[in-house]
């Protein structure tokens, strides 16, 4: 089963200027999530948007659930006033998740902004299930300092850890896919037992970005899209993909619509059709 | 004393007055990981096509004031998949099935309904002449009297249960098409279906849906249904479902004032899967504090 309906807010915690988590304390979802999916929140005293809003979970524990935000829109600025005790309605846990890779395959984490949630949830748990932080390179960029993650959190992990701001106002200037573009190039023209596998979440021109870059090498993307429901009947979410050459279609247009919020979030690069 | 929310659609029982409406709510598996389908009146499915259908590409949907527009473009499994894969489940869920049906001729509705007939438990047949997001068949039947009067027709003539036209609020005169699918055979009557609306984004001048128009629903059109409701329920003999906005008991209950025998909830299942439940209560509730043992005592009695 799956939970839907009020939770209350425990705590706001602001990380930087833009960003702030919020943990809402939901041992339902908190046990049965797993690292890359997602919850959908609706505000219950703002009448005027009647969809949900989805938010990656960033960490389950101890019966809570904390989702981290940039402050971007009229939702998630009211998101940012909520006070400890406040109620949500909160559905989930929703999607699929990432899949454990095979131990002892390098793993490359590229999260761009509030993309680095879940991107984080699945690199904690993989260390704690044994994976070795050598073998785990994140790297993290966004715009500015203050759309960026602090990094203690990740770097606790003594993972190899790579921060960027397209503004140089912290780490190395630029996206963040462009060091990791270097550092993959370098390597596999180095090694030829290179065989890393890529998790990506961020904007849109950084996800093309990844998928170009990762055109030859297994590379999983969190999409994210508008969600009237989040759980699979409105069919409001779908993208295009990919078909295979032999799959047939019943329209013959060459692609066939995936929910992002059923089948994915979670899809493989080379499968998505970039619009 | 106990309560009775039981009502009656053309000799169909339903244990309580809340349907799923269609488009809204897949075939009901998704839903089964939220409550029990069971405790629904019934369950109204996703319309099905004679052929699969992917529907229209990105984006398909746009929020808008205490609504939203849709055009997704009739995506369903098709036919086949539907009775094999689809309805063994739903059937088994203690459950009303009433399967909704769309297509583009004449034939292609009276193939569904009599391919249908031979399948047990389904319910009822909703057809679904309403659809104002594919180019063909759907509106144009819904659109006209004689158009909608001909598809209830052929559907009645095969089907084995009750059949149930779903009208179009974009009509300019509601009741005509009413008593038209009404002397056509319809057993009940459901309304409305979504209202066309577009939206434009200001800066790329582009639709902001990719099939530039889509159907309104939500909040925002609750008035516009229930005044239709109110306008058919009293010029046909059959019941009618109402639906258009509602999103709790206080709603329900107005519809039903309206003339309407049972109702179908679907935007508002998106950001809460289990409203159905919560609706119910609230119409118990209301029944208990207002005096009422049967939730029939309400049928059509606003302004009286």
């Amino acid at each position: 089963m799956k939970y839907s309906g009020l939770c209350a807010v425990r705590n706001i915690i602001k990380l930087t200027e833009k960003i702030y988590s919020i943990q809402i304390e939901c041992p339902e979802i908190a046990q049965a999530c797993r690292p890359g999916q997602f919850i959908q929140i609706k505000l219950l005293d703002y009448q005027a948007s009647i969809w949900p809003r989805p938010f990656s979970i960033h960490n389950a524990a101890d019966g809570l659930i904390t989702i981290s935000i940039k402050k971007y829109g009229k939702i998630t600025g009211l998101m940012e006033e909520l006070k400890p005790g406040d109620q949500l309605y909160v559905t989930g846990p929703l999607g699929n998740s990432f899949n454990l890779p095979h131990k002892g395959r390098e793993i490359y984490f590229a999260a761009g902004g509030v993309g680095l949630p879940p991107l984080h949830f699945y690199c904690a748990q993989l260390i704690e299930e044994g994976y070795s932080p050598g073998m785990i390179h994140f790297y993290s960029g966004a715009r500015n300092r203050a759309e960026l993650f602090s990094d203690t959190e990740v770097k606790k992990l003594g993972v190899d850890y790579v921060v960027g701001t397209d503004d140089g106002s912290e780490g190395i200037k630029g996206f963040i896919t462009e060091p990791l573009s270097l550092e993959l190039m370098r390597r596999r023209t180095g090694e030829n037992s290179f065989e890393p596998i890529i998790f990506g979440c961020g904007p849109v021109l950084m996800m093309k970005k990844l998928t170009e870059l990762c055109y030859n090498l297994p590379c999983y993307l969190s999409l994210e899209q508008l969600m009237p429901c989040g759980w699979g009947v409105c069919n409001g979410c779908a993208i295009k993909i990919k078909v295979k050459d032999n799959e047939q279609t019943e329209d013959e247009r060459g692609f066939r619509l995936a929910r992002v919020c059923r089948e994915g979030p979670i899809f493989k690069a080379s499968e998505v059709i970039w619009d | 004393m106990g309560l009775s929310l039981e009502v009656e659609i053309a000799g169909l029982r339903l244990k309580n007055p809340i349907l799923t409406a269609s488009g809204c709510f897949g075939y009901g598996e998704e839903a089964s990981d939220f409550f029990e389908l069971g405790k629904l009146g019934g369950v109204v499915t996703k319309s099905i096509t004679p052929l699969p259908r992917t529907g229209h590409p990105p984006p398909k949907v746009y929020e808008t004031s205490s609504g939203m527009l849709n055009a997704i473009g009739l995506t369903n499994v098709g036919l086949e998949k539907f009775i094999n894969d689809k309805l063994p489940k739903l059937r088994d869920c203690g459950t009303a099935v009433i399967v909704n049906i769309a297509g583009t001729t004449v034939d292609d509705y009276r193939m569904l309904a009599e391919r249908l007939a031979s399948k047990t438990g389904i319910d009822a047949i909703e057809i679904n002449i309403s659809c104002p997001n594919v180019d063909r068949g759907g509106l144009e039947f819904g659109a006209s009297a004689e158009g909608a009067a001909k598809v209830t027709e052929a559907v009645k003539k095969v089907s084995k249960v009750p059949v149930i036209p779903k009208l179009s609020p974009n009509v300019s005169d509601i009741v005509g098409i009413a008593r038209a699918v009404e002397s056509a055979g319809a057993d009940a009557i459901s309304l409305i279906n979504t209202l066309v609306g577009t939206a434009i984004d200001i800066e790329t001048r582009q639709f902001k849906l990719s099939n530039r128009f889509g159907g309104l629903s939500g909040p925002a059109i609750k008035p516009v249904a229930l005044a239709m409701v109110y306008k058919v329920a009293h010029q046909v003999k059959v019941p009618v479902i109402g639906l258009g906005g509602i999103s709790s008991g206080r709603d329900v209950i107005e519809f039903m004032l309206a003339g309407a025998t049972a109702v179908q909830i679907g935007t508002a299942c998106f950001a809460e899967p289990a409203i159905f439940l919560r609706v119910i209560d609230e119409i118990s509730a209301y029944l208990q504090t207002h005096g009422y043992t049967r939730i029939t005592e309400l049928i059509g009695k606003a302004g009286e």
